[in-house]
């Protein structure tokens, strides 16, 4: 069982079943030993010659900065790729631990929503990169066989890790969807300065600033 | 219908740059159209119809240029691209 995910008071939450939680967890994981390979013959050169990536997959996530000048594309990579890995690979066991963390219902709280969408994301683009999507056309197509009946004819492997990828971004989307509920909440309060808005309410609940005195404890 | 125009890009210290380059973000086939609105608001602060108008750009035309300026604060704009996922380059603008 998987929802999506909502606004809550203190970021963004859905409920998800024990097994979809592990299972998603270990997807994360993954990609997260994908980016710290020792065997990626890119991996963590810290000298002057920095190589691209050679699984595909991983060169998805740490792509040329210039697509016709290898001069600038090289100089990006030196300068960027250790950098960039880094963070990829802090964002991932963020998300991680906050799926192994959860009880019944997933929170992200709203200061690490960027995170674990953006380490969502790079899980969508190896999962892709394995299903050989290039093109919108790709996409459409496994979309497409993952119905009934062509889905029969897909080989298993190929069938799972389609539904999974299918799965992971109606749960990104759902993530994505709610987080730009926020920002278009923060503009309007930015529009009216006066109103503050009571987006959900809680027991003993808070009317607003004024408040910040009362404690519960 | 209301039609948004299309706004100017992020300009960083136009007058003060003699060899301007831009940021390109390019269109592919896994990133949500939502994922790419939300970070063009949420890294560079455009205004939704501009945030907009700029993921469709990208979606339609297969690419769109989302800042210019000086080569360091292009790079720097492509590396946050790419830890969101973005396929984005840098190159010099008018090439």
């Amino acid at each position: 069982m998987i929802e999506g995910f909502r606004v809550s008071p203190a970021g963004f939450t859905c409920r998800m079943g024990d097994n979809e939680r592990q299972v998603l967890a270990q997807l994360v994981d993954d990609v997260r030993d994908l980016l710290e390979s020792p065997d990626e013959p890119g991996a963590w050169n810290l000298g002057d010659e920095v190589h691209p990536p050679e699984d595909p997959a991983v060169a998805r996530l740490l792509p040329d900065g210039s697509r016709d000048d290898a001069e600038v594309a090289a100089e990006f990579r030196r300068l960027t790729q250790e950098d960039l890995r880094g963070t990829k690979i802090a964002n991932l066991v963020v998300l991680r631990d906050l799926l192994l963390q959860a009880t019944d219902e997933v929170l992200i709280v709203s200061a690490q929503a960027a995170t674990a969408a953006s380490a969502l994301n790079d899980v969508r683009l190896v999962l892709a990169e394995r299903l050989d999507i290039r093109t919108e056309e790709d996409a459409e197509n496994l979309h497409r066989d993952l119905r009934w009946p062509a889905r029969q004819r897909m080989p298993r492997e190929q069938r799972a890790l389609g539904e999974v990828y299918e799965i992971v971004t109606w749960w990104q989307e759902s993530l994505v969807v709610a987080m730009v509920e926020t920002l278009d909440a923060a503009f309007a309060d930015k529009c009216n300065p006066g109103v503050v808005e009571r987006r959900s309410s809680t027991p003993g609940g808070r009317t607003g600033a004024s408040d910040q005195a009362e404690s519960d404890s | 219908m209301l039609t948004v125009p299309v706004m100017e890009p992020l300009v960083e210290n136009q007058a003060a740059v003699g060899d301007p380059w831009v940021t390109i973000v390019w269109n592919d086939p896994v990133n949500l159209m939502t994922y790419v609105s939300y970070v063009f608001r949420s890294y560079f602060g455009f205004p939704e119809p501009v945030a907009e108008s700029l993921m469709l750009q990208v979606h339609k035309e297969g690419r769109a240029v989302v800042a210019t300026g000086h080569r360091e604060a292009m790079e720097i704009h492509v590396q946050a691209m790419h830890t969101f996922g973005l396929w984005a380059t840098l190159q010099r603008s008018g090439q």
